[in-house]
């Protein structure tokens, strides 16, 4: 790969997060095939070199064989996916905006503070991936089912009121506790605009791609890689611990990356395959 | 049920089910069933004396058997099974129903009624109820119900591309070799999800337990088509194939058909790599199973025991999960020439790369203009030089011949051998520039600046 082809793969990469010259319902965008072939043809020596090129900045590709997800080879493609996606545990190159989508979500009209739009992302964001994974029994780690995640809006919408509706109805914690509870149930009228403005955020960041359905829309490869690589460790801080004498345990296990024994969970995969 | 396993005639009755409902629809709204107290019993009951009628058609030829025989035989398989309750389904797989359908009508460009009933019966009973036999709809449900059984790759698939070799049949190539795609496809997929799902290991230990079969037909299938590759290749297909080209004028050349098998044999060899790691990681996984998140149950969670340390560790949880956005209006390929640090970049704050580069968008900017003014100027000694040989980048740079100006370098005429067109037709002469490009780097000081590039040659057209 010579230095100008390296240039149009990442370019290619950065722009569309995911790059195959075998596309399914869509067309090709503009240097993706070109990309796609200087990534599949590359030797070992030069795919290592682009991968420490991109690992400098953060970056990593995971490459898939498109069989496996069930896509008839074409005989004049590569058939294959690459899928651009953050290194865990490395610092992002500067040139990246990691906040933007706070800025996004944010209405320069009304006075809504930087905390209470970071617990409004965060709860519709866990509701989104309730929709892509609960809903459907299915495991981050299941990349492959990503085109079975759907979510429609309106629907999507029901199930944060109702939600916000349970919280009321259990009734709010005491003192500062209730920050959270007040942050979502004064907002419960906008929920409709807040939805709107995180589907659009969404759209724009590639975690969601549209289906030609109107208000329906699916979850991207790219996010099923990151959901698979990342869900494991990011939202183990969030889980409710099972019972506060595992806690020590459950602890050493999550800074180690351990995996949790089969014994502490078997009950927590039971009930969710039942 | 114990094991969780679905008998393959479950899953081929489940697949028909809602055509069957459809039979009894009004269209007002959706019609959706609810099964009778006793249904799954009879169920049971109706599979097991179909395979066991099959079996002893087999074993004794087409006949009746006497219902007190099938009695004693299905009791062996579950001893619940009562006589009145066989009795009931006899009788019920005896009698006909309606099933109304339609096709298209080539004629009147609508749908055409039709209507069936004797291919609705699965067994036939004397009429003295005593005795019972099998009919062909059942046996034609049974063979269906075989093919669901096993995962096994049906190589047979695979040597009906030899037989339409070996009889010339090469329109039906594509289509077969399509068929194999579309089923390897499938496999790749069933695979991947075994891989990726954590308790699905009931049919993963089936797969695992049947590995060495499956291995086996996987590679028969490898070879067979290698065989078909090596068929193709032969002059006596070649002859055949033109022979039958002359008459038949098809789309597609015998090389087609060659590319069409290599790709089949990259897929086989795709399917046989991913049923390798997945006898892998099956082996591997025992004990540790993953953890499911209830992201509704996170999100309650976070309000009912909300402090201060919790939305600091929410932003920084969704600034790792939502993908980064980079302003990329300055970046773009043909401000690569060699290689470049972007950090660099970054310091100087982002101004233009040093003017050493070219703009071969063909835009009229101060750089492409500044590139075209290069080439004008140095066309004729360039042309001078390629008329004794071709004239490597390398070569260029440390040359006093060109003429520069202040403010270029040799470096500016790296982009000829991107865009040697650019030189095309100097001074009258119609041969056409060509560009070459070896293996190795150039590395080059100027100015300071480290310059790492290919050294392409190029050459005038002979």
């Amino acid at each position: 790969m010579l230095p100008y082809e390296q240039g149009i793969v990442y370019s290619a990469l950065l722009h569309h997060r995911m790059i195959t010259d075998n596309p399914q319902g869509r067309q090709l965008q503009k240097n993706e095939a070109e990309a796609c072939r200087y990534l599949t043809n590359c030797s070992e020596h030069e795919r290592r070199d682009f991968d420490d090129f991109l690992s400098a900045q953060g970056l990593a590709v995971k490459t898939f064989d498109a069989i496996n997800f069930g896509i008839i080879p074409n005989p004049k493609c590569c058939n294959q996916i690459h899928v651009l996606h953050r290194c865990r545990g490395e610092k992002l190159a500067p040139f990246f905006d990691q906040g933007w989508f706070i800025d996004d979500m944010k209405d320069q009209r009304s006075k809504v503070t930087k905390a209470d739009t970071i617990i409004w992302f965060s709860r519709l964001w866990l509701t989104l991936q309730y929709f892509f994974y609960n809903r459907i029994s299915r495991h981050p780690k299941q990349i492959s089912q990503y085109d079975k995640a759907l979510v429609f809006t309106e629907r999507f919408i029901e199930v944060v009121k109702k939600g916000i509706e349970d919280l009321g109805n259990a009734g709010r914690p005491e003192g500062e506790a209730g920050a959270m509870w007040d942050a979502l149930w004064d907002d419960s009228v906008k929920i409709e605009t807040w939805v709107a403005k995180f589907m659009r955020v969404m759209l724009k960041s590639g975690v969601i791609e549209e289906t030609g359905v109107k208000n329906e829309y699916r979850q991207s490869l790219p996010a099923a890689v990151d959901m698979a690589l990342n869900a494991d460790y990011d939202l183990a801080y969030l889980m409710p611990p099972d019972d506060l004498g595992d806690m020590e345990r459950r602890s050493i296990m999550l800074i180690t990356g351990a995996p949790v024994p089969a014994s502490s969970i078997r009950r927590e995969v039971q009930d969710a395959t039942d | 049920m114990e094991n969780g396993l679905i008998p393959p005639a479950i899953t081929v009755m489940a697949a028909t089910s809602r055509l069957i409902d459809l039979q009894h629809s009004r269209g007002a709204s959706v019609y959706v069933p609810e099964p009778g107290p006793k249904s799954g019993i009879y169920t049971g009951i109706a599979l097991l004396v179909l395979e066991t009628l099959h079996s002893l058609e087999t074993e004794r030829g087409t006949g009746y058997i006497t219902v007190s025989e099938l009695f004693s035989f299905i009791s062996q398989s579950a001893a619940d099974i009562t006589l009145e309750d066989l009795e009931f389904v006899l009788l019920s797989l005896s009698k006909e129903r309606e099933i109304c359908f339609s096709v298209p009508d080539d004629e009147t460009g609508n749908l055409a009624i039709g209507h069936v009933r004797d291919k609705t019966k699965l067994v036939d009973l004397a009429e003295s109820r005593g005795q019972v036999r099998i009919t062909d709809s059942a046996s034609l449900f049974l063979r269906i119900c075989e093919n669901e059984i096993s995962w096994l790759y049906d190589e047979s698939d695979a040597l009906k591309i030899i037989t339409a070799l070996t009889h010339n049949k090469f329109k039906d190539i594509p289509t077969i070799c399509r068929n194999i795609s579309l089923e390897l496809a499938k496999k790749a997929r069933l695979l991947t999800d075994l891989i990726e799902h954590p308790t699905r290991e009931e049919q993963g230990q089936i797969l695992v337990s049947d590995g060495p079969d499956i291995n086996k037909n996987l590679n028969n299938t490898k070879e067979t088509i290698q065989s078909a590759l090596r068929m193709i290749l032969e002059l006596s297909t070649i002859e055949a194939f033109n022979q039958w080209a002359v008459t038949w004028k098809p789309d597609f050349e015998l090389g087609n058909l060659h590319t069409e098998l290599e790709v089949l044999l990259q897929s086989a060899e795709a399917v046989t790599r991913r049923f390798v790691e997945f006898l892998d990681i099956a082996q591997q996984r025992k004990e540790v199973l993953p953890s499911y998140h209830q992201f509704l149950e996170i999100a309650d969670h976070l309000v009912f025991n909300y402090n201060d340390g919790i939305v600091p560790q929410l932003e920084s949880i969704m600034r790792s999960s939502i993908p980064a956005e980079a302003p990329l209006w300055w970046f773009d390929p043909s401000t690569l020439p060699g290689t470049i640090d972007l950090y660099d970049l970054l310091e100087s704050k982002l101004d233009a790369p040093p003017a050493k580069s070219y703009d071969v968008s063909g835009t009229d900017s101060p750089a492409a203009r500044h590139f075209m003014d290069f080439i004008e100027k140095n066309r004729a000694f360039i042309y001078e030089r390629l008329a004794s040989g071709p004239l490597s980048f390398s070569e260029l740079v440390s040359s006093t011949m060109v003429s520069l100006d202040e403010g270029y370098s040799a470096f500016d005429f790296l982009g000829v051998y991107v865009s040697p067109h650019v030189l095309d037709g100097g001074d009258g002469d119609r041969r056409r520039i060509i560009v070459g490009l070896p293996q190795g780097d150039f590395r080059q000081t100027d100015a300071g600046s480290l310059i790492i590039s290919s050294d392409p040659i190029i050459m005038l057209e002979q």
